[in-house]
């Protein structure tokens, strides 16, 4: 027989087994209110993240149209190659990845954020391969990227500037917010400073995937579609960027055409200049512009730095006409030198002018006569005058990185050198060469102030700005000075820059970046680097004018001869639209 | 509440095996969808009718002349985990399965019900008079030989639970352990610890162990099990993203929905009401069994009372570790969920033991 106290004992021991059942019971329905109750919102944003993938449908860029509707740049449909880290390792296994060594770390790291731009702009049939081996290539897709195309190319390369993708760097910078990483962005020139406007939105398209990344579902979700950016509208005339860059041939320089009376900028150029279709997604061919000692990324018309030479002798006889030093009658004689503070200096026609007036040596461009004009005007004088014409500060047009140039005063030699100012140095300042350095698109603001009598527009791309005012100089002031450059255009310096029908004035420059007595002679037997630059600024038509311009030819030779055709084809293109209309025969010197 | 004699079968039984039953049915609707294995819900349903034709033989069995035969039926059972171990069938770098023509039977299931049977006669026997030594050690090598081929399979989670069984109906059966052996037994399995996880344990066993430990540091890899589940769990809040519309279970992210995760599948599409409405059911047929063993007992039925009280061991030790496993408290373990994973062999397993159970209890108070 069985002992009852055995049977007892199994009784409790079964008996207690349903506390633990009970237990266990309790402790999983608390770990799933856990689960399902408490973190309930995080797991199902997680199951989210799991099955939702949003797909990005970038919007093409806002047209740049010119003053007439004209294209300048638009957003062509386009393929771009995109990859992360996982991508870029396949494709480099499969032998597919064509980038080189050097710019592989780059890549490498931007992939390493999300994906990255491997190729852009590649042909259709490209795309259909990566395309068509999506299941073979996980992380590397193709997207349909409307890409940058400027039509004009070289001509508004400056001007536009050009897109790329946004920088970690950049990432961080408040003019950048709204970019994501992958984004193209304006990195220069209007694209850069009118990025905003330019951007549209992006679309959205929300996809439901399983677990293979199948997609199942598109339909009902979230959608909305990419709009394209504003189309922004600029001051300048497309022809007038054509004729500059035809004009402007194989030389280096800039040019910038204001409007006289509003300050808008008709056309600003920069050269040599490099299409950005033609660097676009190719980081070698930057570099290599990079380190391109003709500096093609460097936009010359409002960040290049040149001595104005002659043309700064507008800037001298407005200052020596509301001084008082001289007037219409005044005359000094030219007898080709003339010897300031124990210096001797020379006039470029060695005979001499003989006894010129104001207007006549502005027409000649004869430096003696401002020499000897110096002599009764102090440095901190002109300088005072430059800065009223807005010279020595930028000109506020729209455009990055404008420099400011220099105007140089007693204080500032004090300050830079610790030297006191020599009486010499004025008379070099005179003439534009010494300290002081200007950018093109303040020469063509001081050629509108001139032929306006004294107003100063600021230069814009967009919109106009209130036009400013050139303090302490007379109207018939500057009447006079316009009658020397006009006279500059009939008989002197600047006769290629004539056209029929509209009366031109102008002023050449022919700028030395050397003393004269540690180089050739001639500017033709100098090392390149050593040449002059060809300066021309003018205005049109002389009696009502519209249109001012400022020519720099960089190392060209003397302004007359180098500058002057081009600011002539340039006013010309303008009036005309045609630029096959030109002047023939001559008449006057080439200075 | 009270057990009263009553004539037939027993219905709380009946009918908290045969809701969980229906309601896997809909789990496995859902779940099978996206499975592309080969399962499907057909086959489960023609199981069904198996189980019930199994449970029915078994509830007209006697229960007492099956235990007598139980030392018989453990042989074949170790005869087949040892046939399973050395030849049968490999899948995924385990010999768990012998195939016979279009069926496939896993040995360690049948040994889980035949260690029931065996250990329950063998107490109750040993109730009248003591086991002599010899078949004291026979039997003990027996059943480590048992354990062992199922660990070798390798299926350490079979092997122990037919330990965790085995320990189980021993402590029912009122055998008295002196304290000291207790202490010493328990300190000999925490020294012996680092030598299994060094010596004892395959890579994918360590990696799984490490994997729960820190699910989401390796989100693609071992771990991703694990954080799925979880997310299913967690994304039925309280009422569930409702029948098949689960995105965690249709769209294929959750591993193994079907078998292991089946219960993650009713979290996800039925929320936490029908986590709890599930619990409740499997809390209820538990305390069932138990009062059915107990009352075995008062009837002076130990053998039933041991083997109710197995069955109860071996159906819970594997549903609480599962639903436990889903909820993300212990490592990752292929053991299926009672009633409701989709599988032959534990299905018929399971309604054997049920139906015993029933036949036990009709014995009780019929007689």
């Amino acid at each position: 027989m069985i002992h009852a106290e055995y049977l007892s004992r199994i009784r409790r021991r079964l008996t207690l087994a349903r506390y633990p059942l009970w237990a266990f019971v309790i402790l999983l329905a608390v770990r799933f209110w856990q689960l399902q109750i408490v973190r309930g919102e995080e797991f199902s944003s997680l199951a989210r993240d799991n099955y939702l993938q949003t797909e990005r449908h970038r919007a093409p860029r806002g047209l740049v149209v010119d003053r007439g509707g004209q294209v300048l740049a638009r957003s062509e449909p386009s393929f771009t190659l995109l990859a992360d880290e996982a991508g870029l390792r396949r494709l480099e296994d499969l032998g597919l990845l064509t980038v080189e060594e050097e710019d592989r770390a780059g890549l490498e790291a931007r992939a390493a954020r999300g994906p990255a731009v491997v190729r852009s702009g590649i042909p259709f049939a490209e795309a259909a391969f990566f395309e068509a081996r999506r299941r073979e290539l996980p992380g590397v897709r193709v997207e349909f990227v409307p890409a940058r195309d400027y039509p004009l190319g070289q001509a508004t390369a400056h001007l536009l500037g050009y897109v790329g993708e946004v920088t970690a760097a950049q990432l961080l910078l408040e003019e950048f917010v709204t970019a994501a990483s992958g984004d193209l962005v304006g990195q220069d020139g209007i694209e850069r400073v009118y990025n905003r406007t330019l951007v549209g939105s992006d679309g959205y398209l929300d996809r439901v995937v399983d677990s293979r990344q199948r997609v199942l579902a598109s339909g009902g979700l979230r959608r909305t579609e990419p709009v394209r950016g504003d189309t922004l509208q600029l001051s300048v005339v497309s022809a007038l960027q054509e004729a500059a860059h035809r004009a402007f041939g194989d030389e280096r320089g800039a040019f910038v055409a204001l409007d006289v009376r509003t300050g808008e900028v008709l056309g600003l150029g920069s050269f040599p200049a490099e299409n950005p279709e033609e660097f676009r997604g190719d980081a070698g061919k930057f570099r290599e512009m990079l380190a391109d000692s003709a500096t093609p990324l460097l936009n010359r018309a409002v960040q290049g730095r040149y001595p104005p030479g002659s043309s700064f002798k507008l800037v001298t006889a407005a200052a020596g006409l509301a001084e008082g030093v001289v007037d219409s009658e005044t005359r000094y004689t030219c007898n080709g030198r003339a010897r300031v503070a124990g210096r001797t200096f020379r006039c470029h026609r060695a005979q001499g002018h003989g006894p010129l007036t104001l207007r006549e040596a502005i027409s000649k461009s004869c430096n003696v006569f401002f020499y000897r004009l110096s002599e009764a005007l102090d440095v901190d004088v002109i300088a005072s005058y430059a800065r009223a014409f807005g010279l020595g500060a930028p000109t506020g047009v729209d455009l990055r990185n404008e420099s400011s140039g220099l105007v140089p005063t007693r204080e500032w030699k004090r300050r830079v050198t610790g030297e006191r100012w020599y009486a010499s140095e004025t008379a070099s300042v005179s003439v534009g060469q010494g300290a002081v350095s200007v950018t093109p698109i303040q020469m063509a603001r001081l050629a509108a102030a001139v032929a306006s009598g004294g107003n100063l527009p600021t230069p814009r791309l967009v919109g106009t700005e209130p036009v400013g005012v050139v303090g302490g100089v007379m109207p018939e002031h500057f009447e006079l000075i316009r009658d020397g450059m006009r006279d500059a255009v009939v008989s002197g310096t600047a006769w290629r820059a004539r056209m029929p029908l509209r009366e031109v004035a102008g002023k050449t420059g022919t700028a030395q970046v050397a003393s004269a007595d540690v180089v050739a002679a001639d500017n033709e037997d100098r090392p390149y680097e050593l040449r002059t630059h060809a300066w021309f600024v003018g205005f049109a038509p002389f009696d009502e004018p519209e249109i001012a311009v400022a020519v720099v030819v960089e190392h060209g030779g003397a302004g007359g001869a180098a500058a002057a055709p081009i600011g002539g084809e340039i006013l010309r293109t303008f009036f005309e639209g045609s630029p096959e209309t030109r002047v023939t025969g001559g008449g006057g010197a080439d200075r | 509440m009270e057990l009263r004699a009553r004539e037939g079968v027993d219905r709380v039984l009946l009918v908290s095996v045969g809701l969980l039953a229906l309601i896997a049915v809909l789990l496995l609707e859902s779940a099978l969808r996206g499975v592309d294995s080969g399962a499907s819900l057909n086959a489960h349903v023609i199981r069904l009718g198996l189980a019930l034709g199994v449970g029915v033989v078994a509830y007209r069995m006697d229960h007492l002349r099956l235990a007598r035969l139980s030392p018989a039926l453990f042989l074949v059972a170790l005869s087949l985990s040892a046939i399973a171990t050395t030849s049968g069938a490999l899948r995924a770098g385990t010999r768990r399965w012998l195939e016979l023509g279009t069926l496939t039977i896993q040995p360690g299931e049948l040994a889980k019900i035949a260690v029931v049977l065996l250990v329950a006669h063998l107490i109750a026997r040993s109730l009248h008079e003591p086991l002599s030594r010899r078949a004291t050690v026979a039997w003990g090598a027996a059943g480590s030989a048992l354990a062992l081929a199922v660990a070798a399979q390798p299926d350490l989670g079979s092997a122990a639970i037919l330990v965790g069984i085995a320990a189980g109906m021993l402590f029912f059966g009122g055998v008295s352990i002196a304290r000291k052996w207790m202490l010493a037994a328990s300190g000999a399995v925490v020294l012996a610890l680092p030598l299994i996880w060094a010596f004892g344990l395959r890579d994918y066993q360590r990696v799984r162990i490490l994997s729960f430990l820190n699910p989401e540091s390796d989100p693609l890899g071992a771990g991703y099990q694990t954080l799925q589940a979880s997310i299913a769990v967690g994304s039925g809040g309280l009422f569930g993203t409702g029948w098949l519309q689960g995105p965690q279970t249709s769209l294929q992210f959750l591993p193994a929905p079907h078998t292991d995760f089946v219960f993650a599948v009713l979290a996800e599409e039925f929320g936490f009401l029908g986590v709890v409405t599930v619990l409740a059911l499997y809390l209820i047929l538990g305390l069932r069994l138990l009062q059915i063993a107990v009352a075995a007992v008062e009837n002076k039925d130990p053998t039933g009372a041991f083997m109710v009280g197995g069955f109860f061991l071996m159906l819970y030790l594997q549903a609480l570790y599962n639903i436990a496993m889903v909820a993300g408290i212990v490592p990752i373990k292929g053991f299926p969920l009672p009633f409701m994973s989709y599988g032959g062999n534990s299905l018929l397993i399971s309604a054997a033991a049920i139906g015993f159970a029933a036949s036990v209890r009709r014995r009780n108070f019929l007689t």
